[in-house]
């Protein structure tokens, strides 16, 4: 840069300075703003606010239940067919069979009240175990039966809202079981555990 | 020497050293199979020691450990001390597909199913200690667990001699290996637990995914406020630095933090507290200013914001106070924000204070001016902005380096066009967000 630039760029500079100083420098002032700084607090490209995110799950607008995208949908489906297949072979015990009814895998009449009163373990069906059974038995029913393809459009996984009621319920029947009820545990709670477990965990490390 | 004389030699010399290279067909990884039609013993041999033996009719059921976390055993099925199915979660066991060649009736010794059961004897089972969860019986015919033995490797107990397996001989097209029929893939892990008290088996039962997670997203802007702020329960805090202020030489930092309280889907307000001297003067907190804005989100893409810059001030700041009004809208241009440029930003503002023009600071001016930003999110974790502040032009990159802490750090230049006269600045942030209450909702709106 040449003097003669420079002196040209810093006269109105000069000018400038020598006419607002102090407060006159609101405008041009050194002292950061808030803005620059603060830019974990919005604005960002998934909406306002901390973005938090469910790797399965997400609200859409109308705050209802949806796969967090179309490909988490598509490997949810790809996990229960394969979870289908790989049990389709085997041999089964009665737990087994009837929690696998109710889910949807085999054929069969799905029997939720049954199935709240076997996870239940005696307990009152208005107390909030038999409560929590219940919705347990409810949220599984047909969970897992066959539906066909991979749509593109994750509002088109209607299932979604099942799932996480599932999984929620699940999670909640464990936490507020009595202890009687893991003495031992009922051979249904375990065959649907290995359901639920396998299916979310190779529909989320499935690579795509 | 002519070429394809060298590359004879050549290849003369090649084909040892890739004979070499390649003693037998041993498989780089080791898997384990077992076929229709081996024995017990042989099953024991490819596969080990059984954790469990279970014995349901006519069938049994050799169980095998697999590491997978609530899954229930791997398990090869007997009947008439031959195989006749498997299932396998591990993906080291494999059924194969074809039957073994060998129908012959096997020895009585070949049938144990265990290396402490007596042979002949398929009524006394001694297993190894089951590693997996006992589920209780509950009418469906399985046995008692038997109280655990001493068990052995896979070698029987008497040493007598065991045929080994039929080797596979099944192949795909092309000659490829048997495919294995549909499997799960569940995590793995050294050892099953085996669960006694009921805080133990729900620690066992609890399924820990999917999990909700902070997630960290670059920024809209990085000069501008945006229509988007904090609500109930939210925070932030961050550190900000010029090499170089503005007709200065000289540098400068800054620090912030600020909370939400209400909800923007009502109207939030986010109330940040400045400090705009750190190192130099009388240390931090000594010259700063309050920060407030009102804000409300009609979508998740679209807000409007009304807020005041250092409305409150102390020990002296040059900031000034600067009201102001913005709006921002986000446009989603893919779904999956893990595709390139999934989505641009567009801040419009009308503010005072330090977002007037040069000229009406010159001139004692309140005359408002308008700002705004561009944001393009070229990556997950990484957009460019470009801001007008109403008197400079600012260009920066946001990066967050981390996916899942909500740290952004910023870098850029301020008057890139040097409206100024002194030429660009460099300016760089970092703020991270943080929760002072737990979520109301266990799921985040997108």
């Amino acid at each position: 840069m040449t003097r003669t630039r420079l002196l040209r760029l810093l006269a109105p500079a000069a000018l400038l300075l020598a006419a607002v100083p102090a407060r006159a420098q609101v405008g041009n002032q050194t002292d950061i703003p808030v803005g620059p700084i603060g830019a974990a607090a919005g604005g960002s490209y998934l909406g306002p606010g901390l973005r938090v995110q469910n790797e399965m799950f997400a609200r859409d607008g109308n705050d209802g239940v949806v796969f967090r995208n179309a490909r988490t949908g598509c490997a949810v489906r790809t996990a229960e067919r394969v979870f289908r297949d790989s049990v389709a072979i085997a041999p089964r015990t009665g737990a087994q069979t009837r929690v696998q009814t109710l889910l949807g895998i085999l054929p069969g009449a799905p029997d939720p009240e049954g199935m709240a009163a076997t996870l239940a373990h005696g307990a009152d069906p208005a107390s909030p175990f038999g409560r929590a059974a219940r919705a347990l038995a409810d949220a599984l029913n047909g969970l897992m039966r066959d539906r066909a393809g991979c749509p593109e459009d994750r509002d088109a996984y209607q299932e979604a809202a099942q799932w996480e009621a599932a999984i929620t319920a699940f999670n909640h029947y464990v936490r507020i079981a009595p202890d009687a009820a893991f003495s031992p545990p009922p051979p249904e709670l375990v065959a649907i555990h290995a359901a639920l477990q396998s299916v979310v965990y190779h529909a989320l490390t499935r690579k795509p | 020497m002519p070429r394809h004389t060298m590359l004879l030699l050549a290849a003369a010399l090649l084909y040892p050293a890739h004979a070499a290279a390649q003693p037998g067909t041993t498989p780089r990884k080791q898997t384990r199979a077992v076929a229709r039609g081996m024995t017990p013993a042989q099953v024991r041999q490819s596969l080990g020691e059984p954790v469990h033996v279970r014995r349901e009719g006519g069938a049994t059921y050799m169980e095998y450990a697999n590491g997978c976390r609530g899954c229930t055993n791997d398990y090869v099925v007997i009947r008439d001390c031959r195989v006749v199915d498997a299932r396998f979660e591990n993906p080291s066991r494999r059924m194969l597909a074809a039957p073994a060649p060998d129908a012959s009736a096997p020895p009585a010794d070949e049938c144990r199913v265990a290396a402490s059961e007596p042979a002949g004897d398929p009524g006394a089972v001694a297993i190894a200690p089951p590693s997996g969860p006992a589920p209780a019986a509950s009418g469906d015919g399985a046995p008692a667990i038997a109280p655990p033995a001493a068990s052995a490797g896979g070698a029987p107990a008497d040493g007598a001699a065991v045929r080994t397996p039929s080797p596979p001989r099944d192949t795909g097209p092309g000659g490829m290996a048997p495919v294995a029929p549909a499997v799960m893939r569940p995590p793995l892990q050294d050892t099953v637990p085996d669960p006694r008290s009921a805080d133990q088996w729900r620690d066992y039962f609890i399924l820990r995914r999917p999990v909700t997670r902070t997630l960290a997203v670059p920024a809209a802007s990085i000069s501008s406020p945006t229509a988007f702020g904090v609500e109930m329960g939210e925070g932030f805090a961050g550190v900000a630095y010029q090499a170089r202020t503005r007709f200065t030489d000289i540098n400068d930092g800054a620090a912030v933090i600020g909370i939400g309280l209400g909800y923007r889907r009502v109207v939030a307000l986010e109330v940040a507290a400045s400090s705009y001297s750190t190192f130099r003067g009388g240390g931090p907190w000594e010259t700063g200013g309050l920060n407030f804005k009102l804000h409300h989100a009609f979508s998740d893409q679209l807000g409007v914001a009304v807020g005041w810059e250092n409305a409150v001030s102390w020990g002296g700041s040059d900031a000034g106070n600067s009201p102001f009004a913005v709006v921002t809208r986000v446009f989603r241009l893919h779904e999956d924000t893990r595709r390139p440029f999934s989505a641009v930003s567009a801040t419009l503002g009308v503010g005072a204070g330090r977002f007037r023009g040069e000229s009406a600071v010159v001139d004692g001016s309140d005359t408002p001016n308008l700002f705004g930003a561009l944001g393009f999110q070229i990556a997950e974790p990484v957009s460019l902005t470009a801001d007008w502040s109403g008197q400079d032009l600012y260009a920066g990159i946001s990066v967050a380096p981390i996916r899942r802490v909500p740290l952004l750090v910023n870098a850029g230049f301020a008057d890139i066009t040097g409206s100024a006269g002194d030429g660009a600045r460099f300016i760089a942030s970092a703020s991270v967000g943080f929760r002072w209450l737990p979520r109301l909702h266990p799921l985040p709106r997108d």
